[in-house]
C-alpha cells in the first residue's frame, strides 16, 4: 500500500500512539482549514477539527484501509461540519427572534490599516466576503464538492470516494456548483485575480501543482482518458 | 459539438478532468464559438475569485488540546450501541437474552398468525446466549466486544 497515512493508521491500530500524533501533524492544517471554510469562525473550526480527529481516534478498531486515509478523513470532517451546520439551522429555526442573516454570511475581514494598499486590501476583503457568502449559499453537496476540489485539490475520483458518489455524479455537482458561483459572483468577476502567466503549466499553488501532477500521471498512464491510472 | 454539450463539459475541462479527443473537441468548439468561450472565461474567473477567501491553518496549541481531550476519555468509543447509551443497551441486551431463553423453551407448534410478533433478531439473541453459556472462545468474545464498542461514529461511517 502506497498510502503512508494508512501505514500510520495501522501502526496506531497496533498500539503506537505516536503514529496517531504523526497523523494529526500531517493533517491538522488541512482539517482545520476545511472546518473553517464550512463554519466561518475560528472557535467552531477548532472544535470541529478536534472532533474530527477524535473520530479518527475512536475508529482505532473499526478503521480498514479501504479508501485513501486522507479521503476518509475529509469525509469524516465534512460530515462533522455538515452535522453542525444542520444543528445550527435547527437552532436558528427555533430561535425565531434571531436575525435571519446570523451565521449565514461571513463578515468581511476588516482591512489591515498597516497594509501597503489599504484601499485595495479593503476591496479584496469585501470581495472575499461575497465569495464566502456565495459558497455558503450552495447546497451541502455542491459546497462539499467545491471546498474539496477548489481548496484541497481532490480529483473527481477522490471526490467520489470522499462523498461516496459516482464520478459522473461529482462531475454534475461541479457543473451546477460552478454555474451557481458564476451567477452569484457575476457582479464581481472583474475583481478575480489574474490568470497565471503560463496557463498551460497551471498556477503555482500547491493545489494547482497537484492537479498538474495528476494530469501528467494520467497522461503517462493509460492515456485513454481514464482517471483510474493515477491512483 | 453542440453548445449545450460544451457547457456541460466546461467544468471538467477547467478542472483538467477531460483528456485526449474529448478535450480537443471542446477546445475546437471554444476556438470558434465566442459565447461558449465567454462562458468558459466567466466560470474560470468566478473560480479564481474563490482564491480570495483564504483560511488559516490550525491555531497554536491544537495538538495539546487534542491530547488533553483524549486523556479525558473523549477518544474512547462513545459507548453507545444503536444509538442507546451503554446502560440502556445493556438492559436491552438483557431483555433479548431473557426473550431468547423463553423462546428456547419447548412450546407448541408456531402459530402462523402470530408472525408479526416474532421473537427479537435471532442473531443477536444467539450471540448473547452463546456468550452467556460460555461457549465462545477468546477471539469470538473479542469480536462480540467489538460489536458492543461500535460507536455512533462507526455506525455513521457505515451508513455514510
Amino acid at each position: 500500500m502506497a498510502d503512508p497515512d494508512a501505514a500510520l493508521m495501522q501502526a496506531f491500530q497496533r498500539g503506537d500512539e505516536s503514529a496517531f500524533e504523526t497523523l494529526v501533524g500531517r493533517h491538522r492544517d488541512r482539517v482545520y482549514r476545511l472546518a473553517f471554510r464550512y463554519l466561518g469562525d475560528a472557535s467552531a473550526a477548532d472544535d470541529l477539527a478536534q472532533e474530527s480527529f477524535l473520530r479518527v481516534y475512536r475508529a482505532k478498531r473499526s478503521w480498514r484501509p479501504e479508501a485513501k486515509f486522507s479521503t476518509w478523513l475529509y469525509r469524516v470532517t465534512a460530515n462533522a461540519c455538515l452535522n453542525e451546520i444542520r444543528a445550527r439551522r435547527v437552532r436558528r429555526g427555533v430561535e425565531t427572534t434571531a436575525p435571519a442573516a446570523a451565521g449565514g454570511s461571513a463578515p468581511a475581514e476588516p482591512a489591515d490599516p498597516a497594509a501597503p494598499d489599504p484601499a485595495g486590501e479593503a476591496l479584496r476583503a469585501e470581495t472575499a466576503g461575497f465569495v464566502r457568502e456565495a459558497v455558503a449559499a450552495l447546497d451541502d453537496d455542491q459546497r462539499t464538492a467545491v471546498l474539496l476540489s477548489k481548496y484541497e485539490g481532490l480529483s473527481y475520483r477522490e471526490l467520489a470516494d470522499a462523498m461516496q458518489r459516482s464520478v459522473p455524479a461529482v462531475k454534475s455537482l461541479l457543473v451546477r456548483a460552478r454555474a451557481n458561483l458564476r451567477r452569484a459572483l457575476a457582479a464581481h468577476l472583474d475583481r478575480a485575480p489574474a490568470e497565471p502567466e503560463d496557463a498551460a503549466a497551471e498556477g503555482d499553488s500547491a493545489v494547482d501543482r497537484r492537479r498538474a501532477a495528476r494530469r501528467a500521471a494520467r497522461a503517462a498512464g493509460s492515456g485513454a482518458g481514464s482517471t483510474e491510472g493515477a491512483r | 459539438m453542440k453548445c449545450d454539450d460544451v457547457r456541460e463539459s466546461l467544468a471538467a475541462h477547467l478542472d483538467g478532468e477531460i483528456d485526449g479527443a474529448p478535450r480537443r473537441a471542446v477546445d475546437e468548439h471554444l476556438a470558434s464559438c465566442a459565447d461558449c468561450a465567454a462562458e468558459r472565461d466567466a466560470l474560470a474567473k468566478a473560480w479564481r475569485l474563490l482564491d480570495l477567501a483564504d483560511a488559516p491553518g490550525a491555531p497554536e496549541g491544537f495538538d495539546a488540546r487534542l491530547r488533553a481531550r483524549i486523556a479525558d476519555g473523549e477518544g474512547r468509543p462513545r459507548g453507545r450501541v444503536l444509538g442507546l447509551p451503554l446502560p440502556a443497551a445493556a438492559a436491552a441486551a438483557a431483555v433479548l437474552v431473557a426473550a431468547g431463553v423463553l423462546a428456547l423453551r419447548p412450546r407448541p407448534a408456531p402459530d402462523p398468525g402470530s408472525r408479526g410478533e416474532a421473537p427479537p433478531t435471532p442473531v443477536l439473541e444467539d450471540l448473547a446466549l452463546l456468550e452467556a453459556l460460555d461457549v465462545l472462545d477468546g477471539e469470538e468474545a473479542d469480536a462480540l466486544e467489538r460489536l458492543a464498542d461500535l460507536s455512533e461514529d462507526d455506525l455513521a461511517l457505515l451508513g455514510g
